[in-house]
C-alpha cells in the first residue's frame, strides 16, 4: 500500500469522491471540500478538484471555470462522476456546499458543472479553463419551483447522456431534499425533475412531504447499471424507483413493522451477475443487503463488522478491580454500549448520538 | 510511508487487501515539561500547608539549601510517607514536604531542588499511574496485565431495530471481477474487506497494515476501484458528510 499527501495548505482538506479515468488509468480525480479556520469558509484555493495523471503520485488542483460562475466562491465538491463513453474523457462534477457554520446562505458556485478532460494529463492535468460548462445552478427551476438554496448535491451517471441528481436544500435543519432530476442529454436539458412529494413512506396511501433526509449527512442516488429507469435515493431511509425517478418507494415497507434498516443512508453499491443480483447499502448502522431475487430478501451484515464509531467512553471507578464495573461507550448513532462483561447496547435515552458520557 | 500533515491523504492498496485492526497503544507514557508550577492536578485541591513532624520547613527554592542528585542533602530531609499502604497518600505527603511552607513547589525554584523533589515524588507514586490527566504525566511505562485487560470491540451491538448494527458506512465498492470481493469504507474504522459477500456467513476483515496505520483507523470518504486493474483501490480520507456544527439552539440529531 501506497500513502499519498496531497495537500499541506494547512486546512482540514476532506476528500468526498474519487474516480479512476477507465480511458486512462493513470489518471485519478479527487472532489474535495475543506472547512475554513474559525468557521469562516476555506480559501478557494483548497477545496475543489484535485487531479493525478499518474495514478496519485502527485496531485493538481484543477479550478472549475465556467462562463457564469462565482470566481471567488469556495469548490467544495460534493461529488463527481466520468463518462468514459467519450474520449477524452467527460467529467460531471458537482459543487454542493451545506449549511457552513451554521448560517443558511448557499454556495453562490452550487451547481452542477462538466467538461472534458485533458487531451493530455502528464503535461497539462486540468481541463481546460473554456472547456467547463455550468449545467444546473442554485437558483433553477427544479421541480417546478425556482430553489436559490441549492445545498449538498449527488450525481449518478447510467450511461453517455443519462444521468440522475438529487439535491439538497441549505436550511440549517438540513431536514428536506429538494428533489430528483434526469438528464438524457448529458445535462443540456434536465427533464423529470421531481419534488419531495414522490417520495412514499411506508403507508404508500400518502406522500411524505417532504420525507425525512437530513441531505447535509445523508445523501445519495444510484442507477441500476442494466436499466436506467430503476433508481434509488438515499436519504434518511432508502428509496427505490422504477419509473425513472417519478415515484420513489421507501424499502423498509417491504419489512414494515420489522424497521429492519437502520437510518440514515449513505452509500449504495451494486452485485451484479446477468443483471443486479443485490444491492449492498450502508447506513449508520453498518452494511445491509437486499436480494431481488423472489422473494426479496434482506440479509444483516454486520455479524462481523466490527466498526462501531465511540464519541466518548468512561469507566466506572475502580474499573481494573471492581468485579462489577462498567465500561460505557456513547456512539454515532448508535446509543450507548455498556460493558458489564457481555458486550450489549442499552435504551438510547437521549437521542441517538451519545457524544459525552462518564461513568462516575 | 510519509507523516500524514493534513486530513487529505490518499491511500492506495494494491493487490489483495487484507486488513486488520491494529492496536497501536504501547501504554508509555510521554514525560510532559512542566509549564507551570510542580503540583500534581490530583493532589492540589486537597492540599493544606500544615507542619509535619519530624520534617524540616526549607522551601526547596532556598539556593542556599538546594540539594545535589549526587549527594544527599544535609538540610532537606528525605521524605517521610505517613501511610506507606497508600501509595497516592505516601505521594501526596512527599509532595507536601517538598512543598512546606508553600502550597506548591515553585516553578521557579532551585532547578536542582525542583529535580529533586521532582524524583521523590515521582519515585513514591506507582509506576504508570497517572495523577494528573490535565497537565502532567510521569515518566515510566504501564504494564497492562492481560488477564485483567478484556478486548471490549467495538463489536456490533444488538440495537432497538432488532437487528446487529455497527459503525456508519460511508462507501463502498465491488471488485468489477468478482462481486464476492467488497470493500467498505467506515466512519471510524478505515477500509474493510469481504470476499464472501452478501449472506449471513459473510465475513468482514479489517486492515491489518500496521505499517500504515492510517488505514485502520481513518474516516473514509470515498473508494474507488481502478476499472483496468482491480487491484489497485483508492481510498479518500476524511468523510464523505457535512458535518454540523452544533449552535445553541439548535436540535441535535443524527
Amino acid at each position: 500500500m501506497q500513502e499519498f499527501i496531497t495537500n499541506s495548505l494547512g486546512y482540514p482538506l476532506r476528500i468526498s469522491a474519487l474516480a479512476v479515468d477507465s480511458n486512462n488509468s493513470n489518471t485519478v480525480v479527487a472532489g474535495t471540500y475543506a472547512y475554513g479556520i474559525g468557521g469562516a469558509a476555506a480559501p478557494i484555493t483548497t477545496s475543489g478538484i484535485y487531479l493525478s495523471a499518474n495514478q496519485g503520485m502527485t496531485w493538481t488542483h484543477c479550478l472549475i471555470t465556467a462562463p457564469g460562475m462565482p470566481t471567488t466562491s469556495t469548490q467544495w465538491i460534493s461529488d463527481l462522476v466520468l463518462d468514459n463513453s467519450t474520449n477524452p474523457t467527460t467529467i460531471y462534477a458537482a459543487i454542493g456546499q451545506s449549511n457552513l457554520s451554521g448560517y443558511d446562505n448557499p454556495n453562490p458556485a452550487n451547481g452542477i458543472y462538466t467538461s472534458t478532460m485533458s487531451a493530455s494529463p502528464p503535461t497539462s492535468p486540468c481541463p481546460a479553463p473554456t472547456n467547463w460548462r455550468r449545467i444546473l445552478k442554485t437558483g433553477d427551476v427544479f421541480g417546478g419551483q425556482t430553489h436559490p438554496d441549492f445545498g449538498r448535491i449527488k450525481l449518478a451517471r447510467y450511461n453517455h447522456g443519462i444521468l440522475y441528481t438529487i439535491i439538497g436544500s441549505v436550511d440549517g435543519g438540513g431536514a428536506s431534499i429538494l428533489g430528483v432530476a434526469q438528464t438524457t442529454d448529458g445535462g443540456h436539458s434536465w427533464s423529470n425533475q421531481y419534488d419531495p412529494s414522490h417520495f412514499r413512506g411506508c403507508s404508500h396511501d400518502s406522500p411524505l412531504n417532504p420525507p425525512f433526509s437530513q441531505p447535509r449527512l445523508n445523501l445519495y442516488v444510484k442507477v441500476d447499471p442494466f436499466f436506467s429507469n430503476i433508481v434509488y435515493a438515499g436519504i434518511g431511509d432508502l428509496y427505490r424507483s422504477t419509473d425513472g425517478g417519478a415515484n420513489f418507494a421507501d424499502q423498509n415497507c417491504l419489512y414494515s413493522g420489522q424497521n429492519a434498516i437502520h437510518q440514515d443512508q449513505h452509500a449504495l453499491a451494486f452485485r451484479t451477475g446477468l443483471f443486479v443480483s443485490n444491492i449492498i447499502f450502508g447506513n449508520d448502522g453498518g452494511l445491509w443487503s437486499l436480494d431481488w431475487t423472489s422473494p426479496a430478501t434482506l440479509t444483516n451484515l454486520n455479524d462481523t463488522f466490527s466498526t462501531l464509531q465511540m464519541y466518548a467512553g468512561d469507566l466506572t471507578p475502580n474499573f481494573a478491580a471492581d468485579p462489577n464495573a462498567q465500561a460505557l461507550g456513547g456512539m454515532q448513532d448508535n446509543g450507548t454500549a455498556v460493558y458489564t462483561g457481555q458486550y450489549h447496547s442499552q435504551p438510547i435515552p437521549m437521542g441517538a448520538d451519545q457524544r459525552e458520557w462518564t461513568g462516575r | 510511508m510519509k507523516k500524514i500533515r493534513t486530513n487529505l491523504a490518499l491511500l492506495l492498496m494494491v493487490a489483495s487487501l487484507s486488513l486488520v485492526m491494529t492496536n497501536a497503544s504501547d501504554g508509555a507514557y510521554n514525560n510532559n515539561a512542566l509549564a507551570t508550577d510542580f503540583v500534581p492536578a490530583a493532589f492540589a485541591s486537597q492540599q493544606q500547608p500544615t507542619a509535619k513532624s519530624g520534617v524540616a520547613t526549607q522551601p526547596v527554592g532556598t539556593p542556599a539549601a538546594s540539594p545535589s542528585p549526587q549527594s544527599t542533602p544535609s538540610v532537606t530531609p528525605s521524605p517521610q510517607p505517613q501511610n506507606t499502604e497508600d501509595p497516592i497518600e505516601a505521594a501526596k505527603q512527599t509532595y507536601q514536604n517538598h512543598s512546606y511552607p508553600l502550597d506548591t513547589i515553585p516553578v521557579n525554584a532551585d532547578p536542582q531542588a525542583l529535580d529533586w523533589s521532582r524524583q521523590h515524588v515521582t519515585d513514591a507514586i506507582p509506576d504508570g499511574m497517572d495523577v494528573n490527566a490535565g497537565q502532567t504525566r510521569l515518566s515510566g511505562s504501564i504494564t497492562l496485565s492481560s488477564t485483567r485487560m478484556t478486548n471490549l470491540g467495538p463489536q456490533p451491538v444488538l440495537e432497538w431495530i432488532g437487528a446487529h448494527v455497527s459503525g456508519r458506512v460511508d462507501t463502498l465498492a465491488v471488485d468489477p471481477t468478482n462481486s464476492a470481493i467488497v470493500y467498505a469504507g467506515t466512519a471510524g474504522g478505515g477500509v474493510w474487506k469481504t470476499t464472501n459477500c452478501c449472506y449471513t456467513s459473510t465475513v468482514w476483515t479489517p486492515p491489518n497494515d500496521s505499517t500504515y496505520p492510517l488505514s485502520a483507523t481513518a474516516e473514509i470518504g470515498a473508494l474507488v476501484i481502478d476499472p483496468n486493474n482491480h487491484n489497485t483501490i483508492y481510498a479518500g480520507t476524511g468523510g464523505g458528510l457535512v458535518l454540523q456544527r452544533w449552535l445553541p439552539g439548535q436540535p441535535r440529531c443524527a
